[in-house]
């Protein structure tokens, strides 16, 4: 211990004594650590931090398997409540749905909100309650459609209510529909989904007051169950299971399969996903880990070739200390104490930056993603901080203190100040470690090149339809609720006043566009068929197609004529129509919808993206929104100008409509690609980020090494300029040994590279290119040219050595 | 310069360290230093240098012996092997009854420490470490209790007048001081002997006698001294001087 605390003593002088030394490494780590230890606040938030309720490790989520098919969120109202009644292997079992909802307070307090819809048990399970009034009574989880009333989160109560005690009575409307606030959630609390921390929590009872479907015929209900501490999952899966086939009788639309199933209960106490949810985050979170990691591995050699240059200053004393009877470990321990009091004050720092680092990212929410509230700094944040501050002081302390320990003594004792000896084993390992630099800045600068190559290429995928003077812009729901008001009416008041507008080429009135977050599967039919189709379908009002300058092949588009009182009309794509009728003409044949109603056939469209920019041609069918009913709350304009100059007018113009709403945001359709696509684009920023960053440490590395080696060659300069070499003979001289480094960093980055491309392609869901040959070319040339950049400063240096002092110093 | 008598006996001087090492030999007629037909070559791109060719040497307890001849002759590689910083290629070389051949790092790291006292002609103190870290260092490494440590390292520099910069850098002191300290922690563990390469090769003539008379001093108290010299009047201090050329002795006297 006294040898420890000497070894402590000398390593805080030594960190005094080279305070500039000192403070470039504590920054380069705490940077290294601290983007590591952001990133994984983000994980751990995802994956493994405990939820706020009370023994977190007890929740369970119940799904049931059989050999067929996984039953997992697919459970009926009936069956939660017969498992409330029997399974006696949980202490309590709930459920609960969580939709975003419109929310209004005040007349001019409108918003989009995050509902979660609860069941009976669902507070007392959880043992949450609340910091002011009352949770849910049995009663109001028990009775359908007979409470309307709510409770807020904390973060909502403080961020709408600014805290006021007074809000417990207050009302508010919840799509339309009053509710009565009864008490707000302890501090902290975020649900059992805080990916998707609600803002309210509801009575699941009612549910039927917003939707037609009742409540117990939804069969999508995940069920979570609390196993009492002193009983293991295994015996509870095996008590459930025993409940299947009792169970199954509940709800005969399985037709008898869960009964023949097991019960599988995994843990949900921790982490913020959803089970489905988990797989694709695990594989997100080790390549964000794993890239971020190469940053900190190239902080590390570097630290470890400044160290290395530092061992290299102090052979003399490393040498008198082992003269003077010092065993190799006793150096090699004192060393790494000197490494480990730096990597501590970095992870110190790092974990400052990191704090910092979340509180921003939280409260800019990125992209409009909406993160946890809970991340921040915990017990495992702070674990991993140390972990990774020792594992640094392994990497880049142990080398040095193991190469700089290494010294031909007397010779090393003997020489004069400034004369450097017996550093040709050294000088291969700091070579070795700028090209270690180099290849993880090759893998970093490979993965962001396929990602932006392949953003760019996603960007200018045909959508099959007008992207770029188009705008989308949401209607206040209002319009739909005035007195007498039918979907009519509204589109002709609308259009009236959106086609006065200047620079309006055309417009429509839609339920769900494409690539804008709506549409779903519905089936149609061939009458007389025996199965339907499946297609993505839409609810679209006149002008739709040319608004959008989708190609109508085929017929006519809706018009002002297709109503109620007409007859029912369709419009299909060219994928379901070819697959309706692969050898008739569609144009006159009648369809059946999946509600059972009747449809003829009025037009054939092009192919349009529907869903995803990515996917390949899906069947589609458009409806008339003027004859199946719904909200046509969706304006689509097509510019004749820049859109970005008819966005205001079109702002003002809708919000004008209802100023009693937030003002609108108009967006074009570019805008909203670019928001489907901000998962690659987040990526994409985020890996080029990291790549410049890494190369920017690189060069920094070969800058000092080139700089190390024509001080090592001062001599050797100032010999052959005395023997007559030009300038330019010198700067070839010391541009040809680094390029050799540089060389080799890159071979061995390629080689990795490609391999990695390929295995990166198939684990991510961003369709990357397997090769892109221009992506390795641009990165080869970016990572030489700026690499020797690096290197000419220096080797301009060397060039304009004296060669009198140069031999006087010899 | 009075170099004051060590108040500690030297009651342990036939053994390396604490305890007896499993190689040793027991001495035989108070030699402490035998070294039979010792060779070095160094090797370097397939050119062979012989630093030592043969070398024959005792030297006993209590001698004061410098080793004389001109640049490049070996004298400092010859000083390195005996001070276990160095391996000879070929040869035999017993340290206090015990072949160093034989010896691991380890064990050369702790006969160092606690056999051999060290004076470089740059005298080679820590530049970080005051004076008394420096005197105090070699006890560090023997991991001897803290006050037993700062009793040893007084007196050590005591002993050759430099105990009031005890708390100063070596920076700030002038080459002779700085030479007076390497010598106190060169003697703070007591060792068997004393290998001085060119002590007042850095020094001005002044100094240099200063330093000269310091190791004379610690010779009467008892201390063995092997002197590494190219300067006739430096060789004269001590009882008997070896001249070594192209590796061979060619001359004691």
């Amino acid at each position: 211990m006294s040898t420890f605390l000497i070894d402590l003593k000398y390593a805080f002088r030594q960190l005094r004594k080279n305070a500039g030394f000192s403070m470039v490494v504590v920054l380069i780590l705490a940077l290294g650590i601290g983007i590591n230890a952001t990133a994984f606040t983000f994980v751990n938030a995802i994956l493994f931090r405990p939820l706020q309720v009370r023994a977190p490790e007890q929740l369970y989520s119940v799904s049931i398997h059989t050999q067929d098919e996984v039953f997992d969120k697919r459970f009926s109202y009936p069956d939660l409540e017969f498992l409330q009644s029997n399974a006696t292997a949980f202490e309590g079992v709930f459920t609960f749905r969580q939709w975003p909802l419109r929310w209004q307070y005040q007349p001019n307090q409108t918003r989009n909100v995050q509902t979660e819809w609860v069941s009976r048990d669902y507070f007392k399970t959880l043992g949450v309650g609340t910091c002011l009034g009352r949770s849910f009574s049995d009663e109001e989880l028990s009775v359908p459609n007979a409470y309307p009333v709510a409770i807020l989160s904390h973060a909502f109560w403080n961020r709408q209510f600014e805290g006021r005690p007074n809000v417990l009575g207050t009302g508010m409307r919840v799509n339309g529909v009053n509710y009565t606030v009864v008490g707000v959630a302890e501090a902290g609390f975020e649900g059992i989904r805080p990916s998707k921390s609600p803002d309210l929590w509801l009575p699941l009872m009612m549910y039927g007051r917003m939707s037609a479907t009742a409540l117990t015929d939804a069969t999508e209900y995940e069920v979570v169950g609390r196993v009492p501490a002193h009983a293991s999952a295994r015996s509870a899966e095996t008590q459930l299971s025993a409940l299947l086939p009792e169970l199954d009788k509940n709800f005969p639309k399985f037709k008898g399969k869960r009964a023949q199933g097991r019960v599988k209960l995994l843990a949900c106490g921790h982490g913020s996903l959803a089970r489905n949810e988990r797989g694709a985050a695990w594989i997100g979170s080790v390549i964000f880990l794993a890239v971020t990691g190469m940053v900190l591995l190239i902080a590390c050699a570097n630290m470890a070739n400044l160290l290395l240059a530092r061992a290299l200053a102090r052979r003399k004393e490393i040498a008198t200390r082992l003269a003077l009877g010092a065993g190799r470990m006793d150096l090699v321990r004192q060393l790494l104490c000197e490494s480990l009091v730096l990597a501590l004050a970095g992870g110190l720092i790092g974990l400052w930056l990191t704090h910092g680092a979340t509180q921003v990212f939280t409260s800019m929410r990125p992209g409009g993603v909406k993160l946890p509230h809970a991340i921040g700094l915990d017990v495992r944040v702070i674990a991993f901080t140390i972990c990774l501050s020792l594992f640094t002081t392994l990497i880049f302390g142990l080398i040095p203190a193991l190469q700089g320990t290494r010294v031909a003594l007397y010779q090393v004792l003997k020489e004069n100040p400034g004369m450097a000896s017996g550093q040709t084993k050294r000088f291969g390992l700091r070579n070795l470690l700028i090209a270690a630099q180099i290849t993880f800045c090759v893998i970093l600068l490979t993965i962001a090149g396929l990602l932006l190559r392949n953003l760019q290429k996603t960007m200018s995928i045909d959508c099959g339809f007008d992207t770029q003077k188009t705008l989308l812009v949401r209607l206040p729901l209002s319009l739909f609720k005035e007195k007498d008001a039918d979907h009519y009416s509204v589109h002709e008041r609308v259009m009236r006043e959106i086609q006065s507008l200047p620079a309006v080429e055309a417009a429509c009135l839609v339920n769900q566009s494409q690539l804008s977050g709506g549409g779903m599967n519905s089936s149609v039919s061939v009458p007389g068929a025996e199965r339907g189709q499946d297609a993505l379908t839409y609810y679209v009002g006149p002008d739709y197609f040319k608004t959008l300058r989708i190609s109508v092949k085929q017929g006519r588009e809706f018009s002002l004529h297709d109503r109620k009182d007409q007859k029912n009309v369709v419009i299909l794509n060219e994928t379901l129509a070819r697959s309706l009728w692969p050898q008739e003409n569609p144009l006159g044949q009648t369809l059946s919808g999946g509600n059972g109603e009747f449809f003829e056939v009025c037009g054939v469209v092009a192919n349009s993206k529907c869903h995803d920019i990515r996917e390949t041609p899906q069947s589609a069918v458009y409806y008339a929104s003027f004859q199946t009913g719904g909200e046509p709350r969706l304006l689509i304009v097509r510019s004749q100008g820049q859109p970005a100059l008819l966005q205001p007018v079109l702002e003002e113009k809708v919000h004008a409509m209802d100023p009693s709403v937030p003002r609108p945001h108009a967006k074009t359709y570019t805008q909203q690609i670019k928001g489907i696509l901000i998962g690659e684009r987040f990526a994409s920023l985020f890996v080029t980020l990291i790549g410049a960053g890494g190369l920017l440490l690189a060069s920094v590395g070969l800058y000092g090494i080139v700089s190390y080696m024509g001080r090592l060659r001062t001599s050797e300069i100032g010999i052959r300029i005395a023997l007559g070499a030009q300038r330019f003979d010198i700067i070839r001289l010391v541009l040809r040994q680094a390029a050799r480094i540089i060389v080799v960093g890159l071979s061995v980055g390629l080689c990795v590279a490609v391999p990695l491309g390929i295995l990166l392609s198939k684990i991510t869901p961003f369709g990357l290119a397997v090769f892109d040959p221009v992506t390795f070319i641009l990165v080869t040339l970016t990572l030489f040219l700026t690499a020797l950049l690096a290197c000419i400063v220096p080797a301009l240096r060397a060039a304009r050595i004296d060669p009198m002092e140069a031999l006087r110093y010899e | 310069m009075e170099v004051q008598k060590a108040d500690k006996s030297r009651e342990n001087e036939s053994s390396i360290g604490e305890q007896r090492q499993p190689n040793q030999q027991p001495t035989t007629n108070n030699t402490l230093i035998h070294v039979q037909d010792l060779q070095k070559v160094f090797v370097t791109e397939e050119v062979e240098t012989h630093a030592l060719s043969g070398i024959h040497l005792d030297i006993k307890k209590g001698e004061y012996i410098a080793i004389a001849g001109p640049s490049g002759c070996g004298k400092s590689t010859l000083l390195s092997i005996l001070g276990l910083l160095d391996s000879p290629t070929d040869g035999s070389y017993v340290l206090n009854g015990t072949h160093a051949a034989e010896l691991s790092a380890p064990q050369r790291a702790r006969i160092r420490n606690r056999e051999v006292g060290f004076i470089f002609q740059s005298f080679n103190l820590i530049g970080d470490l005051t004076v008394y870290e420096n005197v105090e260092l070699p006890l560090t490494y023997q991991k001897m209790a803290k006050a037993e440590r700062k009793e040893r390292a007084k007196t050590a520099l005591d002993r050759v007048s430099m105990a009031h910069r005890m708390k100063h850098y070596p920076a700030q002191l002038s080459g002779g001081q700085q030479q007076r300290v390497a010598v106190a922690r060169a003697i703070v563990t007591d060792p068997s002997i004393l290998l001085a390469d060119e002590p007042t090769g850095n020094l001005d003539s002044a100094n240099g006698d200063i330093v000269m008379e310091m190791l004379h001093e610690l010779h009467k108290t008892g201390a063995t001294i092997c002197m590494v010299t190219h300067d006739p009047r430096y060789a004269n201090h001590a009882q008997r001087t070896v001249h070594l050329f192209d590796g061979r002795i060619v001359e004691e006297e």
